[in-house]
């Protein structure tokens, strides 16, 4: 079924700028209790320069499948089974462990969602983040510190000078994720991975992130890959949405159309249940019934299949390859005519 | 539905106020401050009504939640009870009116004692208080998992064995076991993945249909919140700036605070997201134990002028069932942030 | 009032088939993972049933005295030989076992029962009770135990009863704050709150709600308690002031060691005493740790 799909990814690449073309990309998990079927083999192309949204609940893959592209998860239990990830021609999974040091950082770059967590608690803010620059960049320390405060000053913390000798706990939340974001900027990385950096924020200061990050992307001509579980989020800001679920994508397309016309029932009823700001709900919310399936045992058909409402027994039998339904919009689902 | 229109308050909160000691000192420790986590706070719920307490992380509305029902004590003010005073109360019978006020809590996986069998969990308190004879605790234990939509069959197993979403339920199953009246949801869904928020937020309103029961529901979600609650409180850092009802506040929110709050709540709907304006709040929240002078607000305000800084605005009425703590707001002048 | 689908209801049967694991038994099949914990509770166990079966395997009297057999080597109808009185090494050994052991575990009770209820004193109630049991625990913890042991030794002078109560009246600062600081974390749990909600009594709370979930780390303390009771005896013995002779203990038969003579040309007369403290406190020890893992609150927590 993959290689229907990298076919056409292949006889498009003339057209398509590709910063980033995973293929067939499996990662699994072993553990005590069996084998974690954590990503079953996704294809996507990112291109210079977007703001590409991964959406999905927690254990759907989103952030597995992001850290194997940077072969930062753990190894063992972790085992990226197959897969090729091509990053500007390199297939980073053949690469050394220096070379892809050299990626990581500097090509690609990534911020997570406890900025309590990311950052080291005794060491200086302007200690961290010169650290890198002088790593990768071999700046000397005055450049490099220089370089900071540009890069404290771009991402609106203020006083940047100051904030150079300041410990992390002296930070809120939100000055702390502005502060790996400028950790994350500081080798102008051509991909910034941003693995749920809002969710452990408030709304107001949310805010204040991704408008942050939408400006950054566009000044600097950043692709950015934003992981997140709030479809809200996505709306703001990308414009391109893939939809994961059990470890497989079951849906992309651009933001508008997956927002406005879903062609996956997951995707579909993930959208009903959410009430909105915006507008008076009846009294009940639509529900997607039961919860998703143990990635220990995954069903033999549609991951989705047992919760959906389109359910055919086709969807028992086979899984559904993510195929085209309109131009850009691809679902993985047997009925998606249907929809 | 038992759900009562009388206007009978079940509920009141007057001044309510709970202050957290900072001492310093080992051995003999001295009172150098306090972290005002609810300052003063006034509000009213009806039978049968819910009252939503929204507001960013900090801002005390768990600590409001909580010391409403005394299971912090109170550092002034007083809380009544369907007209009883809760202070007036020897902890004898303010173990017996625990019955009535219950509470589900936000971390479905801390909240459940690990070492006891779901029957235990959901039973023992009943038992303890006679509410059920413990010949019939079983049948009791097994109608109040299938009203919060669990398998009966499950009463005998530990809760290390269920989901997030059914743990919830286990806890809502042990709030009604008391027969209450009266329930603090605090933030019982944000640890939820979103597609079991929906069935949650569906139960415990057909529950509440169901049984007549009044809720105080905390949230941070605002959405969630408009959708569940017919009044909705504000807070902001100890205090609550605005109450009205849910769809006053929606339609027409008054303090500055609340305006840009609900801006930035992203909704889910591309083509709307990128047409909106937004007022992007400045800043982050002050610390609770050094509050500035004046209004509480004035440090972030867009609209903020001389008097802010010097007074602190009252809570009033400004509309019938709309009150508001703005000094721009009693004036007469609704205030218009920048959008 | 109908609720859930009935996709939610099967997805809950198939639930319904997987056989109930309880804490319990969670902690004992994890436990069993541990191959060193299991092969040391094998051993333990052997110890247990050689001492205090004693009559069973050796038909020898452990006080009587045979001056015609004095100083026998190993073998023959001696198997560990005879100490200085004529007396079978190996039936000293398994006798001197149940004393030790006993005072091992009496003591150990005893700091224990003292350590959980000062430690859930102070952690739960917090403020003045809290402040009182912390300097004590504070001021007890900075004697050096064998110092106190041996002036308290001194002034009440040897016997069994005086050994567990020293050794056990001693010991109960390290289980006090290990449980308190138990009792302050898990105060704070939403499930203790829950149970505040519910409106349960302290008792209930702290005995049925608490006291189960510091059970992780306290077992490990447990067995670290007895076989420290059991060095702490051996130790007191050894230095003459702890069971008085002729009852033997491991400890004063090691005591024998201090004379150079039996320390260097006798070593069949200290050393079985010496193997069997040496091998119950490791598997102790082992099994302390295999309890340990095995208690890991973590796994019920997610």
């Amino acid at each position: 079924m993959h290689l229907i799909h990298s076919n056409y990814l292949i006889d498009k690449r003339d057209l398509l700028m590709a910063l980033l073309e995973v293929t067939d990309l499996t990662t699994t998990f072993h553990l005590k209790a069996g084998v974690v079927q954590a990503v079953n083999g996704i294809d996507f192309l990112i291109e210079e320069g977007e703001l590409v949204g991964l959406v999905g609940e927690s254990g759907c893959g989103k952030s597995v499948s992001m850290r194997s592209i940077l072969r930062i998860i753990p190894q063992p239990p972790g085992k990226i089974e197959s897969g090729k990830i091509l990053f500007k021609g390199k297939d980073l999974l053949s690469l050394k462990e220096d070379q892809m040091r050299n990626i990581r950082g500097k090509e690609i770059a990534m911020i997570f969602q406890d900025p309590m967590t990311s950052l080291n608690p005794v060491l200086t803010i302007g200690r961290q983040l010169t650290e890198t620059m002088e790593e990768h960049l071999q700046l000397s320390n005055e450049m490099a510190k220089k370089r900071v405060i540009e890069l404290l000053d771009l991402v609106g913390i203020p006083d940047p000078k100051a904030c150079l000798d300041r410990y992390p706990y002296e930070f809120s939340g939100g000055m702390r994720q502005r502060a790996m974001i400028a950790m994350a900027l500081s080798c102008s990385p051509s991909l910034l991975i941003a693995d749920e950096p809002t969710t452990a924020l408030d709304v107001t200061i949310q805010a204040q992130v991704t408008e942050l990050v939408k400006s950054l992307q566009k000044d600097l001509g950043m692709a950015v890959i934003w992981i997140t579980h709030d479809l809200g989020v996505v709306a703001r800001l990308v414009e391109r949405v893939k939809v994961m679920y059990a470890g497989y994508i079951v849906e992309k397309a651009p933001v508008e159309k997956l927002y406005s016309h879903p062609k996956h029932p997951y995707t579909r009823g993930l959208l009903a249940s959410l009430p909105r700001l915006d507008e008076e709900t009846s009294a009940e919310l639509e529900t997607i019934p039961g919860q998703p399936p143990n990635q220990l045992d995954l069903p033999k058909g549609c991951p989705f299949a047992e919760r959906c409402s389109y359910q055919v027994e086709k969807c028992l039998e086979e899984n559904p390859m993510l195929e085209e339904v309109e131009k850009d919009h691809y679902s993985a689902c047997w009925e998606k005519d249907r929809l | 539905m038992i759900r009562s229109d009388t206007n009978e308050l079940l509920i009141e909160v007057r001044n309510l106020r709970k202050y957290f000691p900072i001492t310093k000192g080992l051995i003999v420790q001295r009172r150098v401050g306090d972290v005002k986590a609810v300052d003063s706070v006034s509000f009213k719920i009806k039978r049968g009504e819910t009252l939503g307490l929204v507001g960013e992380s900090g801002c005390g509305k768990t600590t409001t939640g909580r010391t409403l029902l005394h299971l912090y004590q109170p550092t002034g003010g007083e809380v009544f009870y369907s007209g009883v005073n809760l202070e007036d109360l020897s902890p004898k019978e303010m173990r017996q009116m625990r019955t009535k006020l219950q509470i589900i809590f936000q971390d479905p996986y801390s909240s459940l004692n690990p070492r006891m069998t779901v029957e235990n969990i959901i039973s023992e308190a009943m038992v303890y208080h006679g509410i059920v004879p413990r010949n019939q605790r079983r049948a009791r234990v097994e109608e109040l998992l299938s009203m919060t939509g669990l398998n009966p069959g499950y009463a005998r197993r530990y809760p290390h064995e269920f989901s997030g979403g059914q743990r919830q339920r286990i806890g809502i199953a042990r709030a009604l076991a008391m027969e209450p009246e009266f329930i603090v949801c605090d933030e019982p869904i944000s640890a939820l993945d979103v597609s079991i928020q929906a069935q949650v937020v569906n139960l415990l309103k057909q529950l509440q249909n169901s049984l007549g029961l009044t809720y105080l529901f905390i949230a941070h979600d605002l959405s969630m919140v408009r959708h569940i609650s017919d009044r909705v409180a504000v807070m902001y850092l100890g205090k609550i700036v605005e109450i009205t009802s849910s769809r006053s506040l929606y339609r027409n929110p008054k303090h500055p605070y609340t305006q840009s709050l609900l801006s930035a709540v992203p909704i889910p709907d591309p083509s709307l997201e990128a047409r909106r304006d937004r007022t992007i709040l400045e800043g982050t929240v002050p610390s609770p134990s050094n509050p500035p002078k004046g209004c509480n607000f004035n440090t972030r305000c867009p609209v903020a002028v001389d008097v802010c800084f010097q007074e602190e605005p009252p809570l009033e009425l400004c509309e019938e069932d709309h009150e508001v703590a703005c000094h721009l707001v009693t004036t007469k002048n609704t205030p218009t942030s920048s959008e | 009032m109908t609720m859930k689908t009935s996709t939610e209801t099967k997805q809950l049967t198939t639930y319904q088939d997987k056989k109930i694991e309880s804490p319990l038994k969670l902690a004992l099949r994890r436990f069993l993972q541990h191959r060193l914990a299991v092969v040391s509770a094998f051993v333990l166990v052997a110890i247990f049933v050689l001492c205090f079966g004693a009559p069973l395997f050796t038909s020898y009297d452990p006080i009587g005295m045979d001056l015609a057999v004095r100083n026998q080597a190993p073998g023959g109808a001696y198997i560990f030989g005879t100490d200085t009185l004529g007396r079978d090494i190996f039936t000293r050994t398994l006798y001197a076992g149940r004393i030790s052991l006993m005072v091992g575990m009496a003591a150990a009770a005893i700091s224990i029962g003292l350590g959980i209820i000062l430690g859930a004193i102070a952690g739960y109630f917090g403020k003045i009770p809290d402040m009182v049991v912390s300097r004590i625990t504070d001021v007890m913890m900075t004697f050096p135990p064998l110092i106190i042991m041996m002036t308290v030794a001194a002034f009440v002078g040897p016997g069994l009863m005086n050994v567990i109560l020293i050794i056990g009246g001693l010991r109960w600062p390290a289980t006090t704050r290990l449980v308190r600081g138990q009792f302050l974390s898990l105060k704070n749990y939403e499930f203790v709150h829950a149970t505040h909600a519910l409106g349960l009594p302290d008792r209930m709370i702290i005995t049925r709600h608490i006291l189960p979930n510091t059970l992780a780390p306290l077992m490990a303390n447990i067995t670290f308690a007895v076989s420290a009771a059991i060095l702490s005896e051996a130790g007191l013995s050894f230095l003459g002031i702890g069971v008085p002779l002729p009852t033997p203990t491991w400890g004063n038969m090691m005591e024998n060691a201090r004379n150079l003579i039996i320390l260097q040309n006798q070593p069949w007369i200290w050393m079985p005493s010496a193997a069997f403290t040496l091998t119950t406190i490791l598997c102790i020890n082992f099994i302390g740790d295999g309890l340990r893992d095995a208690f890991d609150p973590q796994q019920l927590f997610n």
